[in-house]
């Protein structure tokens, strides 16, 4: 059995074990730093307030280009999985493609994580809240389905192997949203 | 995807072609199906010739006809027509391959793009088309011209209000919070309850008796019915977005023909539905970057001057940060389509720098409320951008105004400067205003809708006073131009939402109530008063027109009827729903944002169970009220369909010479 299904089989029985809303003793887990790797958050991604036109990296996370990062954030659920990538939100999104397309409430600083481990059918087991931890890179790049990451996470293989937990699991209060908010209705 | 014709062992298009198979055709064992004909009407559908005509247009306004036919196996359509009461019309487009799902891979789409009609009265037209063992087929289907005789008194400009989900129960809601009721009468009218005429719409689309937004504003923009999902078209047989059958906007039509400019104005994504309805064409709302591209692309074609709202990330490249463009949500038009319109045919090129290229255009770009404020009297095109996504509701707006500092909701957005839409339609009208010939604008409060979605009912009601606050600022326009026609209606009923009737207990019992968990015995029992019990609300209003507080002592309290499940505890939320379409919000876990209704006012334990298998509620089938005032409102009375409006705004705009004697008729049958 791969290492990511393992991973997968972890994450959906420490689901089993979670409470439907956020606790606080889950959440000293989730700020567990990894050792090695710098803690990054998501509003450390762009500075705030954002001016007239795009978004700015903030020094902190040019800082860390290229170096290894761990982040927490939500797994995006999607429609339509790409084997080998999955995205990390700040808060907890579900994706439609096959009805909305790209047009979806995906957040700007979402992080595409890419893991050459992950199947398209993990991918559908992985839910919740996650830690990851990879090797940062920056930069505007379209991905293979299509969406334009900014902030990428590449876990080493090598990595993964060598570390049963490479993508670690913990309760994540819950459930995906259903549904993202109503910007298509 | 076009066929290539070379392959065909005759020519299409040709008319004599098709009458001279015609007359070879021996007596048909198999022949070939016509699966769609557009313009949509019950005589093709289910060979009923009666009214009421599904289609109906404008004298002069263009639109597609359009057929899908399914050849036998084996076979091809070499030649195909269509004509119009009997006569052929038009030159046919070379035939494209149907390419929706499920159809037989010889099945071909044929087309007369941007055809139009200037005899009023119904009209027949048919397709006929032949095979290549010569068989052939006719399919006749019907739409209607609305006779409109321009020698009248027409409206110059005209302003259409859209409150998207804004039913009855949202108007009332609204008055009750902002005015209050005293002895059951309202202490002050709404700016729209001034409005000297009322009618009823009805809003279902071409395929559901639910309506969702894109055909919800089509029927405004064109006078025609459309699939749930598309807007500016018919729906057809392929898979590609830009090649649907289009139908002439009102601003594509008042522009060519009178000169006019348009304008759109929204609070949310500029993509969304609604706006999108009054200046795109497509089969698919949410493909933004395309949507957005043609604004620009064809504002020679709309007049379109002025543009606010959210979405900018539909105008960043895709090489800046916080872009979403994509090719995925670009578009492209087929030649054919583009020549016969006299459009460009777009392109994918989520590169573009849309900002920059409407910047170039002699736009003035405002990325905030400051900036809006101060643009120059003689600004003549104006862009507005406010939000990467939807902009901030009302509340959220307000509450940054009032406390100031950096810890607001829309400080965490990222967008602290965000205008209120009243004064976003304040510039809107005086720009738009410089146009000699007049204009149209289209105006939304396009967050009454989201936030009934979300069954939060406070910034729900806030912004429909959000809105009332425009309807006030259009009033006075209109009363200062009296060549102005200002309509203010909805696109649909949203949650099903209704005044329930209203707390019997103060807030501080509410508080101690919802942190009980107790459930139905605290929240439900001994708080909701119905009837007698619920009394008069009493809100008080702050100088800034909105309400001091929305958590009273015996509050207003709404309810939902076509919900999903939430928790309720009555009391303001002060957080809105996740909205991750802002971008940037913070690192998890969030500090108090609810992802959905099942994760907001949990504490309380009381849970009210849904009715659809849905996360939010969503939109109901519910007629909705329209109010219209200013040159020759008169006509917007009774019970309409929602395409009626886009027929009684033109003919007001254009000045048909028959409305004074339709109103006098009125007047004497009474």
């Amino acid at each position: 059995m791969k290492t990511w299904a393992l991973v997968a089989l972890a994450i959906c029985a420490a689901n089993d074990l979670g409470e439907a809303r956020g606790r606080a003793d889950d959440r000293s887990q989730w700020h567990a730093s990894v050792e090695g790797a710098s803690e990054l958050k998501f509003e450390e991604f762009f500075r705030l307030p954002i001016g007239p036109a795009g978004l700015v990296f903030t020094d902190k996370i040019k800082g860390l280009d290229g170096k290894r990062v761990s982040i927490v954030g939500y797994v995006v659920k999607q429609e339509r999985k790409t084997p080998g990538v999955f995205l990390l939100a700040p808060l907890p999104v579900e994706l439609n493609e096959e009805h909305y397309g790209l047009a979806d409430d995906l957040p700007a600083s979402t992080l595409f994580v890419h893991d050459l481990g992950v199947q398209e059918q993990d991918l559908g087991k992985v839910h919740g809240m996650r830690r990851v931890t990879g090797i940062l890179s920056l930069g505007n790049r379209e991905e293979a389905n299509g969406r334009i990451s900014a902030v990428r996470l590449n876990i080493n293989p090598v990595e993964t192997k060598s570390k049963a937990t490479a993508v670690t699991g913990h309760s994540a209060g819950g459930k995906l949203a259903q549904k993202p908010n109503s910007e298509s209705r | 995807m076009e066929v290539n014709m070379d392959r065909q062992s005759i020519a299409c298009s040709s008319v004599s072609v098709v009458t001279a198979l015609m007359a070879l055709c021996p007596l048909a064992q198999a022949a070939p199906a016509v699966k769609l004909l557009t313009p949509p009407s019950a005589l093709f559908n289910f060979n009923d010739p009666n009214p009421p005509y599904i289609s109906r247009f404008l004298p002069g306004q263009r639109f597609d006809l359009q057929a899908t036919i399914l050849p036998d196996a084996g076979q091809t359509i070499v030649a195909a027509s269509f004509s119009v009461d009997g006569q052929t019309v038009g030159e046919t487009s070379p035939l494209r391959a149907a390419t929706a799902a499920g159809l037989p891979l010889n099945s071909v789409v044929v087309s007369v793009r941007a055809y139009a009609n200037t005899e009023a009265g119904v009209h027949t037209f048919s397709i006929t088309a032949v095979q290549s063992d010569h068989e052939m087929v006719t399919r006749t289907g019907n739409f209607e011209i609305v006779g409109i005789k321009p020698t009248g008194l027409a409206a110059k400009n005209i302003i259409l209000l859209i409150g998207d989900g804004m039913g009855i129960a949202q108007r009332t809601a609204a008055r009750i919070m902002k005015n209050g009721i005293t002895m059951g009468k309202a202490n002050a009218p709404l700016a729209m309850d001034t409005f000297p005429f009322t009618g009823i719409v009805t809003t279902h689309s071409l395929n559901s008796i639910v309506t969702d937004s894109s055909p919800g504003a089509s029927c405004y923009a064109t006078g025609n019915k459309a699939n749930n999902n598309q807007h500016g078209v018919f729906p057809d047989s392929t898979a590609e977005l830009g090649d649907n059958p289009r139908i002439e906007s009102i601003g594509e039509f008042l522009h060519r023909t009178e000169g006019r400019s348009l304008g759109i104005v929204t609070t949310t994504d500029l993509f969304d539905s609604t706006p999108g309805a009054f200046g795109s064409h497509t089969q698919s709302r949410t493909a933004g970057t395309g949507i957005c591209d043609e604004f620009f692309d064809e504002r020679e074609a709309t007049g379109l001057k002025v543009l606010m709202g959210g979405g900018r990330k539909w105008f960043l490249p895709n090489t800046t940060l916080g872009s979403a463009r994509a090719a995925l949500t670009d578009y492209v038009i087929p030649g054919e389509v583009a020549a016969a319109w006299g459009i460009p045919e777009g392109i994918i090129d989520p590169e573009r720098d849309l900002l920059g290229m409407f910047i170039e255009d002699g736009f003035t770009y405002v990325p905030d409320s400051t900036s809006l404020n101060s643009i120059p009297d003689s600004t003549t095109k104006l862009l507005g951008l406010f939000n990467l996504s939807n902009m901030n509701v009302a509340k959220d707006k307000i509450d940054k105004r009032r406390n100031g500092g950096t810890g607001n909701v829309v400080d965490a957005f990222g967008f602290p400067d965000q205008p209120m839409l009243d004064e976003m339609a304040e510039k809107a009208l005086a720009v738009l205003s410089k146009n000699p010939n007049g204009f149209v604008v289209m105006i939304e409060g396009g967050s009454i809708d989201k936030q009934a979605h979300l069954m939060d009912s406070d910034r729900m009601v806030l912004d429909t006073i959000e809105f009332d606050r425009t309807i006030e600022v259009c009033r006075q326009f209109a009363l200062s131009h009296p060549d102005t026609l200002v309509i203010v209606t909805a696109d649909h009923e949203c949650g099903g939402a209704n005044i329930i009737g209203a707390s019997i207990v103060s807030h501080a019992n509410l508080l101690a109530r919802a942190a009980s968990g107790g459930g139905t015995a605290q929240l439900r029992s001994g708080v909701v008063g119905t009837l007698d019990a619920a009394s008069f609300p009493q809100y008080s209003l702050a100088t800034d027109g909105y309400p001091v507080t929305t958590d009273i002592d015996r509050r207003m309290l709404i309810g939902y009827a076509c919900n999903a499940d939430r928790y309720e505890d009555w009391v303001t939320n002060p957080y809105p729903i996740q909205n991750a379409s802002h971008g940037i919000v913070t690192t998890p876990p969030l500090p108090g944002y609810p992802q959905n209704p099942l994760q907001r006012d949990t504490a309380g334990n009381f849970l009210v169970t849904g009715q659809i298998p849905d996360s939010i509620a969503t939109h109901t089938a519910s007629d909705i009220p329209l109010s219209a005032m200013g040159r020759n409102a008169a006509l917007f009375t009774g019970v309409m369909d929602n395409t009626d409006v886009f027929f009684k705004m033109m003919r007001v705009a254009l000045g048909d010479a028959k409305i004074r004697q339709e109103l006098m008729d009125q007047i004497n049958s009474h």
